[in-house]
């Protein structure tokens, strides 16, 4: 009887055992917290890098890799972008055919407000980014939509951002509706895909400051605080969604299009785990 | 101390049978690693060949027919590993290459082009199902 007892405590001991093993939290709306993913996320970056102020991240692979901050240092003081951002001004001041301008479709007349975006949207029920806003301006306006990579819409936004240089992200998650879009999000970025299946998290979170052929990749904490961004791969500017693109297409996927409402919520959650951080856009990269 | 004991290795003895509990695929992987396509492997108590379902496939008589049948085969899985969005970025392309050699006459040509379709799109739509399990385990845990 003893023996009998003793072998259905092990069980159990066992099958709690494994219960603790595959135990999960944040992977549904009702358990999922982004706070604490938040926190821990940081959490990681610092045991990674412990001497990497959390306020460096806004800079990317430069925040953790010495010799590739010190080139772009260099590039930086005379900044790739500059005459991105004069068109971009040009651009956002220039009124629409009918007199308005984008300065009508913001808050704050479009000034200082890049840490707003992505929001949520409760009536459309939808994460709202600042190039999709941009052109949604332009549409209520009677102008045609702007292509979502390069180009103008990379340009205004480039001003957008920098006119807000300094300010801080508290991206809002409002309700349940918010929480399933940021869910989503989240879901993307760890989720392995494509024929080299590969995650986000794969390059830039354990694979972070890691060789991939030639590449660093660049921490997946404070990504979306500097874009638009000039790539020296690409020769100019292009928009956090070219970008998604790109590394979606170099996992062998067939990869989602510009602001496809899977990269809008990949966004959100970005921007979110990006709380606290400054906006630095736009930026210069490699 | 005994009952201590029995606990432990009835629960050492469990959990180690739990985790040496080899999938289908798993079991697959393996003998496919040592023997290459022609070999054979058991997996609970039952033979299986270590053939994929595409080489299977992709080896029958290569006529109109059959390239046929593998295209449409392989088009529902794409189109399944799409729905998923899973779908690999290539596949598309193997499948309009497979087309064309279909409207040429080049069968064998069409079949294999078509097989790597749908392997391709099978492992698609293999992989979210194993997201679905698995991908929280990558999300960094609040210490």
């Amino acid at each position: 009887m003893n023996i009998i007892k003793s072998t259905l405590l092990g069980l159990s001991v066992a099958a709690a055992s494994q219960m603790a093993m595959a135990a999960t939290t944040g992977a549904t709306v009702a358990t999922v917290d982004p706070e604490a993913d938040r926190i821990a996320l940081q959490e990681y970056m610092k045991n990674r890098f412990p001497d990497t102020e959390m306020s460096e991240y806004i800079n990317g692979i430069y925040a953790v890799d010495a010799a590739s901050r010190a080139q772009w240092e260099e590039i930086e003081e005379f900044p790739p972008y500059e005459l991105d951002l004069e068109k971009g001004e040009e651009l956002f001041n220039t009124p629409f055919a009918n007199g308005k301008g984008y300065a009508d479709c913001f808050e704050n007349g479009g000034i200082g407000i890049r840490q707003n975006f992505p929001y949520w949207n409760d009536e459309r029920k939808t994460v709202v980014t600042l190039e999709m806003a941009i052109n949604e301006c332009r549409m209520v306006n009677g102008e045609k939509p702007l292509g979502w990579k390069r180009g103008a819409i990379a340009e205004i936004s480039a001003y957008m951002a920098y006119t807000s240089r300094g300010n801080e992200f508290a991206i809002d998650i409002p309700n349940d509706d918010a929480k399933a879009a940021y869910l989503d999000g989240k879901k993307f970025f760890y989720t392995k895909r494509g024929q080299l299946n590969l995650s986000c998290a794969d390059c830039h979170l354990t694979g972070t400051n890691r060789l991939v052929r030639a590449d660093l990749p660049s921490p997946g904490l404070g990504h979306t605080t500097h874009f638009p961004v000039v790539r020296s791969k690409w020769g100019n500017i292009g928009t956090l969604h070219r970008r998604y693109e790109g590394c979606h297409r170099d996992s062998r996927s067939e990869y989602l299009k510009p602001q496809s409402e899977t990269f809008r919520n990949l966004e959100y959650f970005q921007t979110y785990m990006s709380n606290g951080l400054i906006v630095n856009g736009p930026g210069a990269r490699k | 101390m005994k009952k201590i004991i029995t606990i432990a290795a009835v629960a050492a003895l469990t959990v180690s049978s739990m985790a040496s509990a080899q999938s289908f695929n798993e079991a697959f992987d393996a003998a496919r690693a040592l023997q290459g396509a022609n070999g054979t492997f058991e997996w609970n108590g039952k033979k299986y060949s270590t053939q994929t379902i595409e080489e299977a496939l992709a080896s029958k008589p290569a006529n109109a027919e059959n390239a046929q049948a593998l295209f449409d085969a392989a088009k529902a899985k794409y189109k399944e590993s799409q729905e998923a969005g899973f779908a690999w970025r290539d596949t598309s392309k193997y499948l309009k290459e497979s087309k064309a050699a279909i409207a040429a006459g080049e069968f064998q040509k069409a079949m294999d082009l078509a097989a790597r379709a749908h392997y391709q799109a099978r492992k698609g739509v293999e992989q979210r199902d194993y997201a679905e399990k698995h991908w929280i385990d990558a999300v960094p845990p609040l210490n």
